[in-house]
């Protein structure tokens, strides 16, 4: 093995590919708790180093998430994967540092993925139902307490056992109370933009934009019976089963169009279709590509489209021929 | 090289693979793969732009993989032509390179690969060694331990415009070391590779004084078990280390062991001069790894004809009178794909080489030694089933049998073994001056007289016929009841011609040739050992007893051994007794006759056997 | 000179002839030397030297030093030689020999007589299972000397050996 010859190492919680040189470091690791499973990694990735292995379904319930596999002799360590990857289960270090060089150079574009709270609009009888909705954890909401104690007191009575017993009985009794919200804070590693607190906020104090916009519908004929994989698999609980009814309900309003929910599904019977991705103002033949595996080759005629009728305007704008 | 690649006359193909070798000296006719850049040359004029925006980053061959190139590079600093490439298997197709590449327009993204074919008169084979990766070798920990290091990879690292400017560091952090050490021989003359690699003595010397140069107070010392010096200079630079204070160690260590916490390595050896184990512990350990044969050189060989030794290096036509000829003629070597070697051998080899080469580019005729072979169309059976016999047996591809036509002799090709015309079931095939009628006329002259007293020895023209000239030449002493007839290789020899012999009464027949491995026409000992395999047990099922006849495989310089074979076989030729053998030959007479039908067939050689046979009945 | 006689024909017994051609090719390297365990704790130990004799032919020296006995076998030699020369196989051959000229050190039968006794080299002093429970390792366990070294001795032919020595 010589020296800069890149390594696989395949740890329970994380998969690490590494290049060592003496005077370069990368690594390439995949969180395997974040990581769903997903397909998008494996269509982007522009030296195919990336592989899904398939899921376990027994009895039509999860047994094992889908998982990544990576291809170390492959891998470049481009960060397409860092980039696009919907649950920043990705992270790229070079020299120990996280950053993405194609990035750097412009070789590559980032995704728009904006969250913003209005801390006015909060007002504190909504339970925390953005915190307690997000199903990443992504959210604290910093808040001032006031606590009400229930002035029924038992006297204690007998021995010393039943009177430390009673006091912290006592402490339960205390109850929390929300004075005021002082602040939302967004783990910006952790939240994936889909938009969920957005629709749990009752007053509308969160404004999510998402990255992936698409279309998706469950085509029930082709689902069999307590099928539930789909629901399981999904990290947003965009789709989730209903023991009762034995049914799958969707709600694409905080879907992130993953294709995770398809790929555990018999063909067919999940319908996605990812419409547009939104990001930064790029020229790169590397995203042209991304793009239309991602989404389609008419996606990317029309951003091309786009993207020569700006710069035309650009030159007529500035009296300038190419 | 940058004059080479400036030469009006020289015409450099990098980047390329070749695909064929067709044709003979003087008339190759070459397919070249070229493989795309996708940079155009005669556009891009080097200035690297291209490199600062390109994202992608590997392992740099070059620098050994101590540093990183982009997936748009030059190999190195000096390559000629100073042109990038790009790496497709890195490559995102970003496109930054085109941008930056501007106006130049030199970057071409639709580049596809390449065959051109060019009409070579000779070919010089040098295509370099390869580095043995030491991981295999586990107690040496390289790839485990940050801090060992090849020699190669101290060599970068020593370089001013390598990765870290000619500074040596400890990889593990990065800090200057205080102590090193080298270890010799790592993968050489061992169960690994079993030959010396000649040159690790010399740069382990080189780069301990650019070390003490740069550094006066790091501790050097060199893990050896013998230090090889022979050539001009070299035992001066050899003293010269020891009084800069190098320490030369004798001993080959046994392990190395790394301090996790701080990543210092434990050398464990033992100094034979003190004659106890030792254990030193020190901040870097750099292996003088071998040298290898190219992974691909096989293949290589295989195009052009080229053999490689049990070593995978490259095998010269003889190792003291042709060390820079190859079996097919127009085809030389020169350089480590031959054999490890240092600098200054390569460049004499290198020159040797072009000179040869120049001897047949400069003659607008090229002369053979008129030994070729030539076959009988009319006989050659191949026309009506298929047989291709002498085909696979021609070392040189020489031999061409088409489906449905005779086969055919490419002369140029040919170097006389004769060992097709001794596997020719149709007796189609004739090499000049060894022809079945030569041979046997031999074999009647020698045994007209008193045959039962004789030894008749078939010698090879290079190694057994030399044995025998050695000797003589020693003065060495031997019964003089053996009579010798020389062929080009023992390949040449037909089983017949031992039948013959036995048919008219020989009292003992002797077949040689060289040892195996050492034949100069490549396969044709080794065609002649499985040919004469079966002799003995045919010979013994016609009644004669089979100590009679015997190979013997022998070098030039072995004349003890002819002398000494000469001796045994004289005493074995007494103890059978000249009754017996004269018995024998009558009782094998009608057997060995059905034997030799052939020759019977052939009307030249009838005429040689009914001459001697009228001869006889005169008497 | 009748040992010498004996030597030669215990060697080919043996089957010395082989081993001692297999020597030949050593270059004295130390390879041995420097991975050996042994080697660190007794200076004078060294496989090398042994092998050097060997070669040279002078195998009455080695069967004559007790330090032939220090060897463990623990194959380090062995497997790191780069002329894959049997080292510690070969040390194995030229105990036996020396134990058929010369008998074997006194220190060894007493291992012999334990092993055969206890079942192991040496007795387990109440120290150790202190020392074992202090680092949380399992007790040991006491093998049937009956049923398995009983069967080991007799099927190697140890057990003959020792009853001479008993004898003795």
């Amino acid at each position: 093995m010589k020296r800069g010859t890149p390594v696989k190492i395949d740890k329970r919680d994380k998969l690490i590919l590494e290049m060592k040189t003496i005077t370069k470091e990368y690594s390439l690791t995949l969180d395997k708790d974040l990581c769903c499973g997903c397909e998008i990694c494996t269509i982007i990735c522009p030296k195919e180093a990336l592989s899904l292995i398939d899921a376990q379904i027994e009895n039509g319930s999860l047994i094992e998430k889908p998982k990544i596999d990576a291809d170390p002799d492959k891998c470049i360590y481009c960060g397409e994967c860092v980039i696009l990857c919907p649950y920043n289960a990705f992270k790229l270090k070079v020299n120990g540092k996280e950053t993405i060089p194609s990035v750097d150079l412009e070789a590559f574009p980032t995704l728009i993925r904006e969250i913003e709270v209005d801390v006015k609009k909060c007002i504190p009888d909504c339970k925390l139902a953005c915190q307690e909705g997000c199903p990443f954890e992504a959210i604290e909401v910093i808040y001032e307490k006031e606590i009400e104690v229930s002035k029924k007191e038992k006297k204690a009575e007998g021995s010393e056992k039943e009177r430390k017993l009673a006091k912290s009985q006592e402490k339960k009794k205390k109850i929390e109370k929300i004075k005021k919200i002082i602040d939302v804070k967004i783990d910006k590693e952790k939240c994936t933009y889909c938009s969920k607190c957005v629709y749990d906020c009752p007053y509308n104090a969160i404004k999510v934009t998402k990255p992936i916009e698409g279309k998706i519908s469950i085509n029930y004929e082709l689902m069999p019976k307590r099928f539930k994989a789909a629901a399981d698999v999904c990290p947003t609980k965009a789709i989730t089963y209903d023991e009762k009814k034995d049914k799958l309900k969707l709600e694409d309003k905080w879907c992130l169009f993953c294709g995770a929910c398809r790929l555990v599904s018999p063909e067919n019977a999940i319908i996605l279709e990812r419409t547009r991705i939104l990001h930064e103002y790029i020229e790169s033949g590397a995203w042209n590509k991304a793009l239309e595996k991602l989404i389609s080759p008419e996606e990317l005629a029309k951003e091309l489209r786009i993207k020569a009728e700006n710069k035309i305007r650009y030159w007529i704008l500035e009296s300038r021929v190419p | 090289m940058v004059d080479a690649g400036h030469h009006p006359k020289i015409n450099v193909l990098t980047y390329s693979e070749l695909e064929e070798v067709r044709g003979f000296v003087g008339n190759f006719k070459v397919k070249v793969k070229k493989k795309p850049r996708f940079v155009i040359p005669e556009k891009c004029n080097g200035c690297g732009l291209c490199v600062d925006v390109c994202p992608i980053e590997v392992p740099n061959e070059f620098d050994e993989g101590t540093t990183t190139r982009k997936a748009i590079y030059v190999p190195f600093a000096q390559a000629v032509p100073l042109v990038y490439t790009i790496d497709m298997d890195a490559c995102i197709e970003c496109f930054k390179c085109i941008e930056a590449c501007g106006k130049l327009e030199a970057i071409d993204f639709s580049q596809k690969e390449e065959i051109i074919e060019l009409d070579i008169g000779t070919i010089i084979v040098a295509t370099g060694y390869d580095i043995y990766d030491p991981t295999p070798i586990k107690q040496y920990g390289y790839g485990r331990y940050p801090n060992v290091l090849t020699a190669l990879e101290l060599e970068r690292l020593l370089d001013e415009s390598g990765p870290t400017m000619g500074k040596l560091y400890r990889p593990s952090d990065m800090k200057a070391p205080g102590k090193v050490a080298f270890i010799q021989c790592v993968g050489s003359r061992d169960d690994i590779h079993e030959y010396c690699s000649g040159f690790c003595c010399m740069y382990t010397i080189k780069n301990s004084l650019i070390l003490r140069e740069k550094y006066p107070d790091l501790d050097i010392s060199i893990y050896y078990m013998d230090i090889r010096t022979p050539s001009k200079g070299y035992e001066e630079f050899y003293r010269r280390a020891r009084e800069e204070g190098i320490k030369f160690i004798q001993g080959k260590p046994s392990e190395i062991a790394q301090d996790p916490n701080n990543h210092n390595l434990f050398i464990y050896s033992e100094d034979l001069a003190k004659g106890k184990a030792i254990r030193d512990e020190v901040d870097i350990v750099i292996l003088s790894t071998a040298a290898e044969p190219r992974p691909d050189s096989r293949t290589l060989g295989s195009k052009l004809g080229v053999t490689s030794g049990p070593s995978g290096f490259y095998m010269e036509s003889h190792p003291k009178l042709k060390p820079i000829d190859t079996p097919t003629e127009g085809v030389f070597i020169a350089g480590s794909s031959q054999g490890p070697k240092d600098i200054p051998y390569s460049v004499a080899q290198g020159s040797a080489a072009s000179s040869r080469a120049s001897r047949i580019l400069s003659s607008p005729e090229w002369e053979i030694e008129p030994l070729i072979a030539f076959v009988d169309a009319d006989k050659c059976r191949n026309v009506r089933k298929k047989c291709g016999i002498c085909e696979t047996r021609c070392p040189y591809g020489a031999i061409i049998a088409p489906e449905g036509k005779p086969a055919y002799v490419i002369g140029a090709k040919c170097h006389g073994c004769g060992t097709c015309v001794a596997d020719c079931p149709e007796g189609a095939i004739t090499q000049l001056h060894y022809t079945d009628v030569q041979i046997v006329a031999q074999i009647h002259a020698i045994l007209r007289e008193k045959p039962e007293e004789k030894i008749l020895v078939f010698t090879c023209h290079w190694c057994s016929f030399g044995a025998a000239d050695t000797a003589g030449n020693s003065h060495l002493k031997y019964p003089p009841d053996n009579r010798i007839i020389k062929v080009m290789c023992s390949g040449r020899l037909d089983r017949k011609f031992i039948y013959e012999a036995f048919r008219i009464g020989a009292g003992m027949v002797l077949a040689s040739g060289c040892h195996p491995q050492d034949c100069h026409y490549i396969t044709g000992q080794h065609h002649a050992e499985r040919r004469l395999k079966a002799v003995p047990k045919i010979l013994e099922r016609a009644g004669i007893s089979p100590e009679r006849f015997s190979v013997k495989w022998m070098s030039a310089s072995e004349g003890q051994t002819f002398s000494k074979v000469m001796k045994e076989s004289s005493e074995t030729l007494k103890s059978i007794g000249i009754e017996r053998i004269k018995e024998e030959n009558e009782k094998a007479k009608p057997e060995l006759e059905k034997r030799i039908k052939t020759f019977r067939e052939d009307p030249d050689v009838a005429k040689i056997l009914l001459a001697d046979e009228k001869v006889d009945i005169e008497a | 000179m009748e040992i010498e006689k004996d030597l030669e024909k215990l060697i080919e017994e043996i089957g010395g002839e082989d081993f001692q051609k297999k020597v030949q090719v050593c270059y004295q390297c130390g390879t041995c030397v420097g991975g050996c365990p042994v080697a660190w704790v007794n200076e004078n130990f060294n496989p090398r030297k042994i092998m050097l004799a060997l070669s040279r032919g002078e195998i009455d020296e080695i069967i004559n030093n007790d330090l032939l006995w220090f060897c463990c076998y623990c194959h380090t030699c062995l497997e790191r030689c780069p002329q894959k020369i049997p080292v510690s196989e070969i040390i194995v051959k030229l105990k036996n020999i020396a134990a058929k000229v010369r008998g074997i050190p006194e220190g060894y039968v007493n291992e012999l007589k334990m092993i055969a006794k206890t079942g192991r080299i040496s007795s387990i002093s109440s120290a150790t299972e202190r020392r074992r429970e202090q680092l949380n390792l399992p007790k040991l366990v006491q093998t049937s000397v009956e049923k398995d070294i009983k069967r080991i001795l007799k099927q190697t032919g140890t057990n003959l050996f020792l009853e001479k020595e008993i004898k003795k």
